[in-house]
């Protein structure tokens, strides 16, 4: 007495008689093809360039923004050691008021 | 890479990339797209895994390319989400999709587009699983690891892939 198939079975042959037309069996020849000409990964993982990219860029920005800082902060300096550095200038400071009641009142 | 893989790579693609793409198009049913998915599969499978054994392959590559299709029903969703939210940019792909052409349906026999069309049927989950263990033989085990789930879940997905085909392939001959 024959036995059917399972089910399961029967559908499996009925999907194995399936077949692809000829370009799209071209088009997995080729697929195949490219894919065999990959090299393995050497285990850099693909975000690294973008991320490393990343950083360049943002350490350039905080070079850029501190360049400009420090190129400030020694000019103010400057400016400030000069006045300090001249006696007059400073004596011209701690007389400012007194020149400032002297014009006020020469214009008087 | 090493001639020795290349030969052998070679042998598993010629093996597999029909069963591959006609698996992927029974899912997807767009040519283009379910061509570019086993290409991608096939340069993922090359690029990471060729040094694994060869019998590791087969569950690596499916699981690969079944990733490849979770994406694509992702984007599809997306997709129609965007063209719910923008009608103006909807396009229309679905005649393109689902309308098989007038070639693949003179390779579809009576018989295998009840099997096809009982198989659309189904939730996605429960096609990827039949298509696993009925069609590609896989193991419980192997096709819990190409789809990403639990063994438990490839049971139960095929059980009722299984019920669910028979009482349609059944109705339809009564």
């Amino acid at each position: 007495m024959s036995k059917d198939p399972p089910f399961e079975k029967n559908i499996k042959q009925t999907l194995d008689r399936q077949r692809v037309d000829p370009q799209t069996a071209d088009a997995l020849r080729k697929a195949r093809m490219t894919a065999l000409t990959q090299e393995p990964d050497r285990g850099i993982p693909r975000w690294l360039p973008a991320t490393a990219v990343t950083c360049l860029l943002v350490v350039a920005v905080l070079l850029v923004i501190r360049g400009n800082t420090v190129d400030e902060l020694p000019q103010m300096a400057a400016d400030e050691l000069a006045v300090i550095a001249s006696e007059d200038d400073l004596e011209l400071l701690e007389d400012l008021e007194f020149y400032i009641w002297f014009e006020g009142d020469e214009n008087v | 890479m090493d001639p020795p893989i290349r030969q052998a790579l070679d042998r598993f693609f010629r093996e597999s990339e029909q069963k591959a793409y006609l698996m992927t198009m029974a899912l997807i049913h767009n040519r283009d797209d379910a061509l570019e998915l086993v290409q991608d599969s096939m340069l993922k499978l090359v690029q990471k895994y060729q040094h694994r054994a060869a019998d590791e392959w087969g569950p690596l590559f499916y699981r690969i390319l079944q990733n490849a299709i979770r994406d694509w029903f992702r984007k599809q969703k997306f997709r129609q989400v965007l063209s719910g939210l923008m009608p103006w940019q909807a396009v229309d792909r679905t005649a393109e999709a689902f309308e098989p052409s007038a070639e693949q349906q003179l390779q579809l026999d009576e018989e295998l587009a009840r099997v096809v069309t009982a198989l659309n049927r189904l939730p996605l989950r429960q096609q990827q699983t039949f298509l696993m263990r009925a069609w590609q033989e896989f193991s419980t085990r192997e096709t819990a690891f190409a789809l990403s789930i639990s063994e438990n879940s490839v049971k139960t997905h095929y059980a009722r892939a299984s019920r669910q085909l028979r009482h349609m392939l059944r109705d339809e001959d009564e």
